[in-house]
Protein backbone atom coordinates (compact mmCIF):
# COMPACT_ATOMS: atom_id res chain seq x y z
CA UNK A 1 0.00 0.00 0.00
CA UNK A 2 1.40 3.58 -0.88
CA UNK A 3 0.20 7.02 -0.17
CA UNK A 4 -1.04 8.68 -2.83
CA UNK A 5 -3.27 12.16 -3.37
CA UNK A 6 -5.08 13.61 -6.06
CA UNK A 7 -6.79 16.36 -6.25
CA UNK A 8 -9.06 16.52 -9.43
CA UNK A 9 -11.14 20.14 -10.69
CA UNK A 10 -14.87 19.58 -11.50
CA UNK A 11 -16.53 22.31 -13.88
CA UNK A 12 -17.89 25.22 -12.52
CA UNK A 13 -21.42 25.16 -14.31
CA UNK A 14 -22.69 22.29 -12.71
CA UNK A 15 -24.94 22.45 -9.58
CA UNK A 16 -23.93 22.22 -6.34
CA UNK A 17 -25.64 18.04 -5.75
CA UNK A 18 -24.37 17.46 -9.39
CA UNK A 19 -21.01 18.42 -7.76
CA UNK A 20 -21.40 16.17 -4.90
CA UNK A 21 -22.17 13.51 -6.61
CA UNK A 22 -18.94 13.86 -8.80
CA UNK A 23 -17.34 13.61 -6.52
CA UNK A 24 -19.00 11.08 -4.68
CA UNK A 25 -19.10 9.31 -7.42
CA UNK A 26 -14.61 9.63 -7.48
CA UNK A 27 -14.73 8.58 -4.18
CA UNK A 28 -16.80 5.20 -4.62
CA UNK A 29 -14.08 4.69 -7.49
CA UNK A 30 -11.25 4.62 -4.49
CA UNK A 31 -13.51 2.50 -2.53
CA UNK A 32 -14.26 -0.28 -4.35
CA UNK A 33 -11.09 -0.47 -5.82
CA UNK A 34 -9.75 -1.47 -2.26
CA UNK A 35 -8.19 1.90 -2.20
CA UNK A 36 -8.23 3.53 1.82
CA UNK A 37 -9.60 6.86 1.75
CA UNK A 38 -7.93 9.09 5.14
CA UNK A 39 -9.06 11.94 4.25
CA UNK A 40 -10.37 15.20 2.02
CA UNK A 41 -9.91 18.46 1.55
CA UNK A 42 -12.34 20.63 0.19
CA UNK A 43 -10.98 23.22 -1.65
CA UNK A 44 -14.29 24.90 -2.85
CA UNK A 45 -14.79 27.02 -5.97
CA UNK A 46 -11.92 29.19 -7.03
CA UNK A 47 -10.06 30.96 -9.61
CA UNK A 48 -8.04 28.99 -12.33
CA UNK A 49 -5.04 30.63 -12.98
CA UNK A 50 -5.59 30.31 -17.05
CA UNK A 51 -8.93 28.83 -19.19
CA UNK A 52 -9.52 25.23 -19.05
CA UNK A 53 -11.98 24.33 -21.86
CA UNK A 54 -13.06 27.44 -21.39
CA UNK A 55 -13.76 27.91 -17.61
CA UNK A 56 -12.85 30.60 -15.59
CA UNK A 57 -13.27 29.14 -12.52
CA UNK A 58 -13.03 25.18 -10.82
CA UNK A 59 -14.72 23.11 -7.91
CA UNK A 60 -11.29 21.94 -6.29
CA UNK A 61 -11.15 18.46 -4.26
CA UNK A 62 -8.44 16.69 -2.74
CA UNK A 63 -8.03 13.00 -1.90
CA UNK A 64 -5.57 11.49 0.17
CA UNK A 65 -5.60 7.50 0.46
CA UNK A 66 -3.73 4.63 0.73
CA UNK A 67 -4.05 2.08 -2.18
CA UNK A 68 -2.27 -0.21 -4.52
CA UNK A 69 -0.78 1.13 -8.27
CA UNK A 70 -3.35 -0.62 -10.11
CA UNK A 71 -5.98 1.88 -8.55
CA UNK A 72 -4.49 4.47 -10.06
CA UNK A 73 -4.60 3.21 -13.57
CA UNK A 74 -8.27 2.76 -13.34
CA UNK A 75 -8.99 6.10 -11.21
CA UNK A 76 -6.63 8.16 -13.92
CA UNK A 77 -8.87 6.30 -16.47
CA UNK A 78 -12.24 7.45 -15.58
CA UNK A 79 -11.16 10.87 -14.47
CA UNK A 80 -9.71 11.15 -18.31
CA UNK A 81 -13.41 9.69 -19.50
CA UNK A 82 -15.44 12.10 -16.90
CA UNK A 83 -15.98 15.27 -18.83
CA UNK A 84 -17.31 17.04 -15.78
CA UNK A 85 -13.55 16.88 -14.95
CA UNK A 86 -11.44 19.17 -16.23
CA UNK A 87 -8.19 19.24 -14.17
CA UNK A 88 -6.68 16.14 -11.99
CA UNK A 89 -3.41 15.58 -10.68
CA UNK A 90 -1.93 12.37 -8.31
CA UNK A 91 1.10 12.82 -6.66
CA UNK A 92 2.81 9.75 -4.99
CA UNK A 93 4.50 9.87 -1.43
CA UNK A 94 7.76 7.33 -1.23
CA UNK A 95 10.06 8.87 0.79
CA UNK A 96 10.18 9.18 5.20
CA UNK A 97 10.01 12.81 4.77
CA UNK A 98 7.35 13.07 2.72
CA UNK A 99 5.09 10.77 4.38
CA UNK A 100 5.81 12.68 7.66
CA UNK A 101 4.14 15.71 5.44
CA UNK A 102 1.51 13.74 4.28
CA UNK A 103 0.19 12.73 7.66
CA UNK A 104 0.07 16.40 8.75
CA UNK A 105 -1.53 16.80 5.45
CA UNK A 106 -4.33 13.80 6.55
CA UNK A 107 -4.43 15.56 10.01
CA UNK A 108 -4.72 19.01 8.66
CA UNK A 109 -7.58 18.20 6.33
CA UNK A 110 -9.68 15.90 8.75
CA UNK A 111 -9.30 19.28 11.24
CA UNK A 112 -10.48 21.51 8.53
CA UNK A 113 -13.61 18.88 8.02
CA UNK A 114 -14.58 18.76 11.31
CA UNK A 115 -14.15 22.09 11.64
CA UNK A 116 -16.71 22.72 8.73
CA UNK A 117 -19.67 20.29 9.87
CA UNK A 118 -19.69 21.91 13.24
CA UNK A 119 -19.87 25.35 11.94
CA UNK A 120 -22.09 24.64 9.18
CA UNK A 121 -25.39 24.49 10.99
CA UNK A 122 -25.24 27.33 12.90
CA UNK A 123 -23.53 29.79 10.52
CA UNK A 124 -25.79 28.32 7.41
CA UNK A 125 -28.51 27.32 6.31
CA UNK A 126 -29.74 23.76 7.03
CA UNK A 127 -29.38 22.62 3.28
CA UNK A 128 -25.80 23.20 3.30
CA UNK A 129 -25.36 21.17 6.83
CA UNK A 130 -27.18 18.12 5.38
CA UNK A 131 -25.21 17.88 2.07
CA UNK A 132 -21.84 18.32 4.47
CA UNK A 133 -22.79 15.39 6.76
CA UNK A 134 -23.08 12.41 4.32
CA UNK A 135 -19.95 13.55 3.18
CA UNK A 136 -17.95 13.24 6.52
CA UNK A 137 -19.94 9.77 7.04
CA UNK A 138 -18.24 8.40 3.83
CA UNK A 139 -14.80 9.66 5.04
CA UNK A 140 -15.17 6.91 7.69
CA UNK A 141 -16.17 4.54 5.76
CA UNK B 1 19.18 44.92 -10.17
CA UNK B 2 16.61 46.20 -8.26
CA UNK B 3 14.93 42.63 -7.75
CA UNK B 4 18.73 41.46 -6.98
CA UNK B 5 18.76 44.26 -3.86
CA UNK B 6 15.46 42.72 -2.92
CA UNK B 7 17.36 39.82 -1.63
CA UNK B 8 20.51 41.35 -0.44
CA UNK B 9 21.48 38.19 2.06
CA UNK B 10 21.53 35.75 0.85
CA UNK B 11 20.60 32.53 3.11
CA UNK B 12 18.01 29.70 2.50
CA UNK B 13 14.86 30.61 3.81
CA UNK B 14 14.25 26.86 3.99
CA UNK B 15 16.90 25.33 5.40
CA UNK B 16 16.71 27.84 8.68
CA UNK B 17 13.25 26.61 9.12
CA UNK B 18 14.15 23.14 8.69
CA UNK B 19 11.46 22.74 5.89
CA UNK B 20 11.65 18.81 4.24
CA UNK B 21 9.24 19.19 2.09
CA UNK B 22 7.15 21.90 0.05
CA UNK B 23 3.39 21.42 -1.04
CA UNK B 24 2.15 22.31 -3.87
CA UNK B 25 -1.52 23.45 -2.97
CA UNK B 26 0.37 26.22 -0.43
CA UNK B 27 0.46 28.90 -2.87
CA UNK B 28 1.87 31.41 -0.03
CA UNK B 29 5.24 29.84 0.35
CA UNK B 30 5.61 29.38 -3.34
CA UNK B 31 4.96 33.42 -3.96
CA UNK B 32 8.52 33.82 -2.61
CA UNK B 33 10.05 32.02 -5.01
CA UNK B 34 7.72 33.75 -8.19
CA UNK B 35 8.77 36.57 -10.80
CA UNK B 36 6.10 39.19 -10.39
CA UNK B 37 5.67 37.20 -14.35
CA UNK B 38 5.48 33.47 -12.14
CA UNK B 39 8.84 32.98 -13.47
CA UNK B 40 10.90 30.49 -11.02
CA UNK B 41 13.05 32.88 -9.64
CA UNK B 42 16.88 31.32 -9.88
CA UNK B 43 18.80 30.46 -6.66
CA UNK B 44 21.43 33.12 -7.10
CA UNK B 45 18.67 35.83 -6.40
CA UNK B 46 16.66 34.10 -3.91
CA UNK B 47 19.93 32.40 -1.89
CA UNK B 48 17.72 28.71 -2.35
CA UNK B 49 20.05 26.20 -1.90
CA UNK B 50 20.55 23.76 -4.25
CA UNK B 51 18.03 20.99 -2.18
CA UNK B 52 15.05 22.92 -1.50
CA UNK B 53 15.22 24.75 -5.15
CA UNK B 54 14.72 21.06 -6.42
CA UNK B 55 11.94 20.87 -4.42
CA UNK B 56 10.44 24.23 -5.24
CA UNK B 57 10.64 23.83 -8.56
CA UNK B 58 8.38 20.62 -8.56
CA UNK B 59 6.03 22.25 -6.13
CA UNK B 60 5.47 25.08 -9.01
CA UNK B 61 5.33 22.94 -11.75
CA UNK B 62 2.71 21.07 -10.27
CA UNK B 63 0.72 24.21 -8.94
CA UNK B 64 0.46 25.27 -13.28
CA UNK B 65 -0.24 22.15 -14.02
CA UNK B 66 -3.63 22.23 -11.72
CA UNK B 67 -4.17 25.67 -12.59
CA UNK B 68 -3.35 27.26 -9.31
CA UNK B 69 -0.47 29.38 -10.94
CA UNK B 70 -0.61 30.40 -14.35
CA UNK B 71 2.34 29.28 -17.08
CA UNK B 72 2.89 32.84 -18.37
CA UNK B 73 1.85 36.78 -17.56
CA UNK B 74 0.70 38.36 -21.05
CA UNK B 75 -0.90 41.20 -22.30
CA UNK B 76 -3.61 38.88 -23.83
CA UNK B 77 -4.93 37.11 -21.06
CA UNK B 78 -4.97 39.78 -18.59
CA UNK B 79 -5.66 38.37 -14.93
CA UNK B 80 -6.66 40.66 -12.89
CA UNK B 81 -5.30 39.50 -9.57
CA UNK B 82 -3.92 36.10 -9.53
CA UNK B 83 -3.38 35.57 -6.16
CA UNK B 84 -6.68 36.32 -5.20
CA UNK B 85 -6.93 32.85 -3.30
CA UNK B 86 -4.33 33.27 -1.14
CA UNK B 87 -4.86 34.94 2.22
Amino acid sequence: MTCYETLFVVKPTLTDEETAAQIAKIKEIVATNGGELLATNDMGMRKLAYQVEKNDRGYYTVLLYKAEGTLINELERNLKINEDVIKFLTVKYMKQKELTQFNKLVEAANKKAASVVETAPVAEAAPVAEETAPAATSTEA
Amino acid sequence: MAERRKFKKRFCKYCEQKVEFIDYKDLAGLKFSLSERFKIMPRRLTGNCKRHQELVTVAIKRARQTALIPYIVDRKNVVENPFENVR
